[in-house]
């Protein structure tokens, strides 16, 4: 008969408890892209009233395959809380989800999928506030993240995820790629 | 019978025909020969003629001719005739001397050469048409000037700051002087740039250009220190010339209040927390200088995380990476903040280990012309290993020493950015 090492039965037994953990945790949450904002995959209701994330981009529609796409994002906090955040990078800050014409989401590029693939680590990670009144404005290339190649419209959203209210989406913007 | 007579200068050349006539009659006719005389250069005055400049000169001899030509073998020089003065004795030719810049001769020969006395000239055998004499040329001098931002500076001190943008110019060459080579001496401790790729993948230092008439550095260590341009000349004679400039360089004082965190875990977050690591600077500019600006510019030396699928076996697999703390700078705010975190995975991993160093560098900048230098560091570390206990994670150890903070000029370069991990 074949017998477990006390190691390997105490991994093995935690590894089905983890395991069915993070699988119930899933079944709300799993995303096409598994990333820090988008894993929960769902707007926050906690988020307070005022507080919204715009997205829009600039260059005239539509745009060439393959071609740049300089997403503008516009985060602004009309409420009268003090919003706290992590600074890391443009694309882990502000999570961009592109929805090819063909209904699913538009592949990652190399640089999407090393930002969006276990392990997630995060060295420069500042705490920053966002005040009342406060606007907060960047900028991101989303052909770093996407690959923008097929004929027809996507969909974009943006997702930040805020540290005391949950994530808070964007709106949405179509694009036509040609 | 002897006689003796003198043919003048202006004797008509040709056959002359002498005879003697006595109370008996004239004799039969001897014939002789009258040829113009070879001309002779008994001096030339001045005897050295400067490069670079145009010279009167003097060139007395005798059997010049009434319209002689001068030449010289140099044939950078050029000569022009002024006057001739083939009466007096001696003769005499004035006129000037124009010695290019560039002339690398150190000497030259003169000739005069006669064209006769109005009838060309005429001349029996072995007889020259021209006389010579040497002159020697003396270099052009070089004696550049230093200007800094349009400001003579040569032999002056200037007091600047780390970081500002020193952008000398050497003048005072003579126009037309073709030079071997030039240099400038740059004591002190200098670089040429500073230079960050705009996406931030790549950080490097290069020298300053010293081989050309401009040169742009900026020093990074404070000091005393000089700047010396020379200046050597082509050609036989490769004269040079230098002049120096010295500096007092002056850098800003500084105080970084570092403090740090602990490690936490929230859910599946792995977080040196607090925050982590908080460096707080206070930058006092060098007396005469603005505030200029700080940035931090955050290095990881070494980044590896270890993850286990057993516990006390071997990790199945190890991720490192090293180079730019993710974008640059990490921030331009007086206040230095990081929480690096990792997202713990329960579903493949029991156990985790993460063990980063970093290195975290104040730069300062004097002005808008200036570039960022750094004027310390903070050196710090985090590590932690967690296990799975049932639904969480449980620390086993944690090291999270304070920062190690000292005054550095070296610039933080990297090549690689430690996003990009290699996992095996």
């Amino acid at each position: 008969m074949l017998r477990l090492n006390p190691v390997t039965n105490y991994n093995l037994f935690h590894r089905v408890i983890n395991t069915l953990f993070v699988a119930a945790a899933c079944l709300v949450c799993c995303a096409c892209s598994y990333a820090q904002c988008m894993i929960q995959d769902k707007a926050s209701d906690t988020v307070p009233k005022g507080v919204s994330l715009t997205i829009s981009i600039d260059q005239s529609v539509p745009i060439k395959a393959n071609g740049k796409v300089l997403v503008k994002l516009r985060l602004e906090n009309k409420s009268n809380k003090v919003l706290r955040m992590w600074d890391r990078f443009v694309e882990r800050d502000f999570e961009l989800r592109v929805v090819a014409p063909y209904g699913t989401e538009a592949p990652l590029t190399d640089f999407g999928k090393s930002i969006r693939t276990p392990p997630f680590r995060n060295y420069r990670n500042m705490l920053i506030t966002v005040a009342p009144g406060q606007i907060v404005r960047d900028e991101q290339e989303l052909t770093r993240v996407y690959v923008v190649k097929e004929q027809g419209w996507y969909s974009v959203q943006a997702c930040r995820d805020l540290i005391d209210f949950g994530n808070l989406y964007s709106n949405r913007i179509e694009l036509e790629v040609k | 019978m002897n006689v003796h007579y003198t043919v003048g200068n202006t004797a008509r050349t040709g056959q002359h025909s002498l005879w003697v006539t006595t109370v008996a009659g004239p004799s039969n006719a001897g014939t002789y020969m009258v040829w113009d005389p070879t001309p002779v250069i008994t001096s030339i005055s001045p005897s050295t003629w400067q490069a670079g400049t145009s010279t009167p000169v003097t060139i007395t001899g005798m059997g010049f001719g009434t319209n002689p030509g001068v030449t010289v073998s140099d044939n950078l020089v050029a000569f022009s005739v002024t006057s001739v003065d083939s009466v007096s004795n001696p003769n005499k030719i004035t006129g000037t001397a124009t010695v290019p810049a560039n002339d690398s001769a150190t000497s030259t020969i003169v000739a005069v050469k006669s064209n006769g006395y109005g009838q060309g000239f005429q001349g029996g055998a072995g007889q020259s048409q021209q006389g010579t004499g040497s002159v020697s040329i003396a270099p052009v001098p070089i004696a550049p000037r230093i200007m800094l931002d349009n400001v003579d500076v040569t032999s002056k001190s200037t007091t600047v700051a780390i970081g500002q943008k020193i952008s000398l110019a050497a003048t005072g060459l003579p126009a037309g002087l073709t030079l071997a080579s030039q240099n400038w001496d740059l004591t002190g401790t200098t670089i040429g740039d500073y230079t960050v790729l705009p996406d931030s993948s790549k950080a490097t230092t290069t020298p300053a250009a010293t081989d050309k008439q401009t040169v742009v550095y900026y020093y990074t260590i404070q000091g005393s220190s000089t700047a010396t341009y020379t200046a050597k000349a082509a050609g036989a004679n490769g004269q040079t010339g230098s002049a120096t400039t010295s500096f007092i360089v002056v850098t800003p004082t500084y105080k970084i209040t570092p403090d740090h965190g602990t490690t936490t875990i929230t859910g599946n977050q792995l977080q040196y927390s607090g925050p982590g690591m908080t460096l707080q600077a206070v930058v006092t500019p060098p007396q005469g200088f603005g505030p200029g600006s700080i940035q931090w510019v955050q290095l990881v030396p070494s980044s590896t995380l270890s993850l286990f699928k057993s516990l006390n076996h071997a990790p199945y697999q190890t991720c490192s990476g090293s180079g730019l703390d993710t974008k640059y700078p990490a921030t331009t705010l007086s206040t230095f903040t990081d929480s690096p975190n990792l997202t713990l995975d329960p579903i493949s991993n029991v156990e985790e280990q993460v063990d980063d160093s970093y290195n975290t560098y104040l730069l300062w900048k004097p002005n808008s012309d200036g570039i960022f230098v750094s004027i310390a560091h903070a050196v710090w570390s985090w590590a932690a290993d967690v296990v799975s206990s049932g639904p969480g994670w449980s620390l086993k150890s944690q090291t999270a020493p304070g920062a190690v903070v000292t005054s550095t000029s070296i610039f933080p370069i990297w090549s690689t950015n430690v996003t990009s991990q290699s996992c095996h």
